[in-house]
């Protein structure tokens, strides 16, 4: 009796059936293995700005604290972006003529803000508060990485849920004392573990585990 | 009766007859449709929209969240730190008067309004009119544009047009030019008021609301030859008679009056069991036809129709001064309180004509007469402004005699401007309008073509007036007979002043720039009094100026700069006078109350939600439940169950009311515990303007409110609507029977004495339950809980409002009500006690208990809800996936979800009004109370940073901030010294549903009563 399929179409039955087992495998595990990916994360993906504003020469060059421009940092929730009034201090004496500067030459003149994209962001969901974290002994750096050594801003950290939550479980390794918090690639003096010091910060500034749903989502 | 009544509570008529099909319906969770698509959706599309979401939620996943922007100042504000709310004082003018409040502001957008503290008519309170005010601001429906015609103005070409008028030509004398305006209490306003009437002397101004003080006016002037206001000390009350008065529920200074009566309340009940018992608790007596919140917290209340107060109070009078005439024999009591002798004749003759069949029971009258006359020198009487002079008249004799002038009641000027005086009437200017004399009118704000009277006619003569011009926040009824129209600004967006009812200057400050082309009404006035130029007719320029002239030049910028911060300006409380009654008069004024009985009256009352309509577009108010029926987005004609069997109506039926010759439709509501023989019908319903919410919502009862009658009409002739030989009905949208606690045990209720005699009654709902779960340590840091006094709480729903604004409640609309969908975090609940016809009132409010071991965190499939470290029950709202177990193991039924994305279609300018603090729930999620977490972990934060505890009243939840009579206490039990700690270690504490072993963290305290013991009766 001869066969009912050709045998080109048995093989492409049993090759669709494989296909599609390894489809609905292959399909979740490479999304789930996707999200996982700094890429879907949006890290170390230059956001275009404005302004070519580089935080290397205002950081590392010209020595200028972190809260010179992020002046809330401290006391509220926002770090805080510069108006446009604190460029023009020192700019005043160097490149407010240039053509780079536009923007903030119509935003002086105007008084409307300049637009800059974000670049560490998080759901609406979640209520982040940087003056409690800094004032806890987080540096900036924990979060931000080495912005002395960024020309243009980048993401560095996933800013996952789990990401936050390693170091709300185990906040010792992460703190360091509140005066050096602006300080790039701090690390504890010599002879000293951060771990030690880490847990001693966290007597000194009653640091506490901090994994209840509300302390960030409201 | 069914079982579920073995408590003796209840919710409804149905309940109590244990109607068929509602048992059915309280077994489930929603009543059937709840889930149904919403209208308009065929079963086709909605296929058709779940396959394509099917196969779009797995994409939508996969994409990253949208890039977003950071817009820092142009100019930094020294002022503000981006997200770190500000406040500001400013006032909210209702009915005249104002009350001070706090506006939260973030960047300069108000989200929030809360009381002034500092604030006479407030002290920190705000009432759901004032909550709900913020809304309002920006409504999508309020005008933006002036106009002539159909032709858009811009404010200052209108304004030029104004002066083109006949009467309003510069240099002219006014002759027919005329003003509408709300009274008014503002001194700048009375001030440009002046100034035009120097330089127009024929110009006239008149004043018109639907709800105003004339009849005290009339008589006050009647019987003290001047305009007084009567004030009130309820910290000093012993014993008060409440005459169709809604005290604490309404009125200008209805917050102040309740934190005062209760706060002398709650100190006599808490020091019970103290060292220091014994303290005389107050007595409240209501006599009212209609509920009132206040009535609901009456010690005794007698049943009452509006139109029979008058008698009643003519009996009390009567006793007591029978009463009265045998202590002056035995020469107990001062003879200077009581009648002088050649009038006493008079008077007697009168109160015997006037209390004739008083419909209340003689033991009733004696028992208060003598409570009263006991009380002499620390007693009240006082009435609804709603009330014939004739009541107004007996209150402040009654006062008089009992000795409570100089104490508890004194008398102050009236902040109203012109009070009592001929500008007040209408009719005045209707007469002139069909006269001819009226060349020109401008209407500044109120909405006179809806509200006034029926049988003055206004529409008709408003058509004989050329030049009519209105300004007003809504295109309304007025508006569209107008042909010139103008925008007003909203309060928050306004520079002004205005009178407290206690005469304190208050401050009008705005809290955002116009957000259309619209300007105040004192910037109307001041294009007419001749101060047009650039610039110096600004409200703020207007009102500086009007201070540095009532300071005589030496008002400094310091002062005015405090001045407006506190929102109150010093020392401006109106002087206590003390004005001799004159007798003579009183006889003919009590007479002239012209009483019927036999027929079925009329009775038109203010709406607790959209006051006399002019809130009518205010959804948050168009949801919250009616004080006592618990109807949203509709008003009813309330009567009750023995007149309803009498005219054989249900509650639902349409019926047909004539008055007079006019006919108006309304659904009728039975209601427990209303006067026989009247119906109530609340104002404010039936809009025909341009305002979308309020439109073609409820019926509009000021078709048959006439001049006479403004208050109490009658005979009405009430006939059921038939259509198609069936009774016509129409389903009014009430929150009645949801969720209801099926009988259990969930009030607790005591008098005093029993309360004094067993401190412990409520001692068995206090204790641990035994359980199966672990224990968890929650005794240290934060432990956050709360309570609610039910011998507070009046039920007003100032604690619902606040909760939807500071926590982005939606609005669901009727039918979404209807299918009980509403999503209110707290809500109150309304128990009748007793017979039928006769009922007593308990309101108790509910929200999330947050239990210790909640049974909703139990069946959560996705963890969505959790516990917290300090106590809270957490929902989770990025987790949860919508499966409703939760709600459905709540034994409380506070859970709400959210069916629909309400929050997607919503106007952008109603997006500015949500609390950036606070997330923005979407389709598909469970919420619920959260005890305001937002402010818990704000305030933690801050203690924090300035390495501290949270300290005691730092956490202030939204509910408990507005509540008028501080029935709820919030805080952290671990705190030894705190106001929760001594609110949950009073004896009469209990939790609700203790049974169930649920340990909440809310506690209900007992609801303890002071009855006359001569009137026990239902103690």
């Amino acid at each position: 009796m001869a066969s009912l399929f050709t045998r080109r179409a048995t093989t492409r039955l049993r090759l669709a059936i494989v296909l599609t087992i390894a489809a609905m495998v292959g399909v979740p595990l490479f999304l789930m293995g996707w999200v996982r990916t700094p890429l879907e994360r949006g890290e170390f993906q230059p956001v275009s700005q404005p302004i070519p504003f580089s935080h290397q020469i205002h950081v590392r060059g010209l020595r200028i604290d972190c809260r010179y421009c992020h002046y809330t940092v401290e006391r509220a929730a926002y770090a805080g972006m510069p108006s446009t009034g604190t460029c023009v201090p020192c700019h005043k004496q160097v490149w407010l003529d240039g053509p780079w500067f536009a923007p903030v030459r119509q935003s002086l003149a105007s008084g409307r803000p300049i637009e800059w994209n974000r670049v560490n962001q998080l759901p609406g969901f979640v209520y982040f508060d940087h003056a409690i974290h800094v004032n806890k002994g987080v540096g900036c750096e924990s979060c931000h990485g080495r912005v002395d050594t960024m020309t243009t801003a980048v993401q560095v950290q996933p800013l996952t849920m789990g990401w936050c939550l390693d170091c709300h479980r185990q906040p010792a390794e992460r703190l360091r004392p509140v005066a050096q918090m602006t300080v790039m690639g701090w690390s504890p003096p010599a002879g000293e573990s951060r771990l030690a010091l880490g847990r001693e910060l966290m007597k000194r500034y009653h640091v506490r585990r901090m994994t209840d749903c509300t302390a960030c989502h409201r | 009766m069914s079982d579920e009544l073995r408590h003796g509570y209840w919710r409804s008529l149905a309940e109590l007859a244990g109607a068929a099909g509602l048992r059915e319906d309280a077994m489930r969770e929603f009543p059937l449709g709840a889930d149904a698509p919403p209208p308009g959706m065929a079963r086709r599309t909605f296929m058709k929209l779940l396959g394509a979401s099917a196969a779009l939620a797995g994409l939508g996943a996969c994409t990253r969240a949208p890039a977003e922007k950071i817009l820092p100042y142009g100019r930094r504000m020294p002022e503000l730190t981006p997200g770190t709310p500000l406040h500001y004082a400013t006032s909210m003018v209702v009915g005249g008067y104002a009350t001070g409040l706090l506006v939260e502001s973030h960047e300069g957008r108000p989200t929030k309004v809360e009381g002034n503290p500092e604030h006479p008519a407030s002290l920190g309170a705000a009432g759901v009119y004032e909550q709900a005010s913020v809304l309002q601001l920006y409504d999508p429906y309020r005008a933006r544009s002036a106009r002539d015609g159909q032709t858009p103005l811009r404010w200052t070409d209108f304004a030029r047009a104004l002066h083109t008028m006949p009467g309003a030509e510069p240099g002219g004398t006014g002759v027919g030019l005329h003003f509408l305006m709300r009274p008014t209490s503002s001194p700048l306003t009375a001030a440009l008021i002046g100034r035009i009437r120097e330089r127009y002397p024929e110009a006239r101004f008149h004043f018109h609301a639907p709800f105003d003080e004339r009849a005290v006016a009339a008589a006050s002037l009647a019987l003290f030859g001047d305009v007084v206001m009567p004030q009130h000390d309820f910290t000093r009350a012993r014993v008060v008679l409440a005459l169709d008065s809604d005290f604490m529920g309404s009125g200008p200074f209805s917050l102040r009056y309740a934190r005062d009566f209760a706060s002398r309340r709650h100190s006599a009940i808490a020091s019970t069991s103290g060292a220091d018992a014994g303290q005389e608790m107050s007595r409240l007596y209501a006599v009212e036809g209609m509920w009132s919140p206040t009535g609901t917290l009456a010690d005794h209340r007698l049943r009452v129709r509006a139109g029979a107060v008058a008698s009643v109070a003519a009996a009390v009078l009567r006793e007591v001064l029978r009463l009265r005439a045998g202590a002056l024999q035995a020469g107990a009591v001062d003879a200077g309180a009581a009648v002088a002798g050649a009038d006493a004749a008079l008077v007697r003759d009168a109160l015997a004509a006037t209390a004739a069949d008083a419909p209340a029971p003689r033991p009733w009258i004696e028992a208060l007469a003598r409570d009263l006359a006991n009380a002499s020198g620390s007693g009240i009487v006082i009435a609804g402004a709603d009330q014939a002079p004739a009541v107004h008249a007996l209150t402040f004799a009654l006062n008089e005699v009992l000795g409570n002038v100089g104490s508890t009641v004194w008398y102050g000027t009236a902040p109203i401007f012109e009070l009592g005086t001929e500008s007040h009437d209408l009719g005045a200017l209707v007469d002139a309008m069909r006269a001819g004399a009226v060349q020109t009118l401008v209407v500044a704000s109120g909405n006179p073509v809806y509200d006034a009277p029926v049988d003055l006619d206004f529409t008709g003569a408003l058509k004989s007036v050329r030049h009519a011009a209105y300004v007003g926040m809504y295109e309304n009824e007025t508006a569209a007979a107008c042909r010139w129209f103008a925008p007003e600004s909203h309060y928050l967006e306004s520079w002004g002043d205005a009178c407290a009812y206690d005469g304190t200057v208050s401050l009008i400050q705005p809290l955002i720039a116009p957000l259309y082309d619209t300007r105040t009404v004192d910037e109307l006035l001041a294009v007419f009094a001749g101060t047009d130029g650039t610039g110096g007719n600004s409200a703020h320029g207007l009102l500086r100026e009007s201070w540095r002239d009532r300071s005589g030049g030496t008002f400094e910028e310091r002062q005015w700069e405090e001045m407006v911060g506190r929102g109150v300006a010093p020392d401006t409380r109106s002087a206590r006078l003390s004005p001799r009654l004159r007798w003579p008069a009183f006889p003919p004024l009590i007479r002239a109350t012209t009483r019927q009985t036999g027929h079925i009256e009329l009775v038109f009352e203010r709406d607790p939600r959209v006051y006399d309509g002019s809130f009518a577009n205010n959804a948050w108010l168009q949801e919250l439940p009616d004080p006592v029926t618990k109807v949203t987005w509709d008003n009813a004609a309330v009567l009750s169950p023995a007149t309803a069997a009498k005219l054989n109506i249900e509650s639902g039926d349409v019926i047909e009311l004539s008055l007079d010759g006019r006919e108006q439709r309304a659904p009728a509501f039975v209601l427990p515990g209303h006067a026989d023989e009247a119906i109530t019908i609340r104002l404010g319903y039936g809009r025909e303007g341009a305002e979308e919410v309020a439109r073609g919502i409820g019926s509009n009862a000021y078709r048959l409110r006439t001049r006479a009658a403004p208050y109490v009409g009658g005979p009405v002739e009430v006939a059921r609507v038939l259509e198609g030989g069936r009774p016509l009905r129409h389903e009014l949208a009430t929150t009645q029977m949801h969720w209801r606690l099926q009988g259990r045990d969930i009030i607790r209720q005591a008098t005093i004495d029993e309360y004094r005699r067993d401190p412990e009654l409520t001692s068995a709902q206090n204790t641990r339950q035994p359980s199966l779960y672990d224990r968890y340590d929650y005794s240290k840091g934060d432990q956050w809980a709360m309570t609610i006094d039910l011998s507070k709480c009046i039920g007003c729903g100032a604690c619902t409002v606040a909760c939807q604004a500071e926590n982005n409640i939606p609005v669901v609309g009727r039918d979404g009500v209807l299918k009980s969908r509403e999503m209110h975090w707290l809500r109150i609940d309304r128990y009748f006690t007793g017979g039928e016809e006769d009922p007593a009132a308990v309101m108790q409010p509910m929200l999330c208990q947050h239990c210790e071991k909640a049974p909703c965190e139990y069946v959560c499939p996705v963890n969505a809800t959790v516990h917290s470290e300090d106590g809270l029950n957490e929902m989770v709202y990025n987790r949860c996936v919508g499966t409703r177990f939760c709600s459905n193991n709540c034994p409380y039924k506070v859970r709400r979800f959210n069916w629909f994305d309400y929050n997607r279609e919503i106007a952008e300018t109603v997006k500015m009004v949500k609390n950036p603090d606070v997330t923005v729930r979407e389709r598909g999620v469970m919420e619920k109370c959260s005890f305001c977490v937002q402010r818990i972990r704000r305030a933690q934060i801050e203690a924090q940073l300035e390495g501290r505890a949270v300290r005691d009243g730092e956490v202030v939840t939204a509910c408990q901030q507005a509540c008028p009579t501080q029935a709820i206490v919030f805080g952290s039990y671990t705190d030894p010294a705190s106001s929760i700690v001594r609110s949950l270690s009073e004896k009469r504490a209990f939790t609700v549903l203790h049974e169930l072993g649920t340990e909440p963290r809310v506690r209900y305290l007992a609801r303890i009563t002071n009855p006359n013991p001569e009137l026990e009766e239902r103690a």
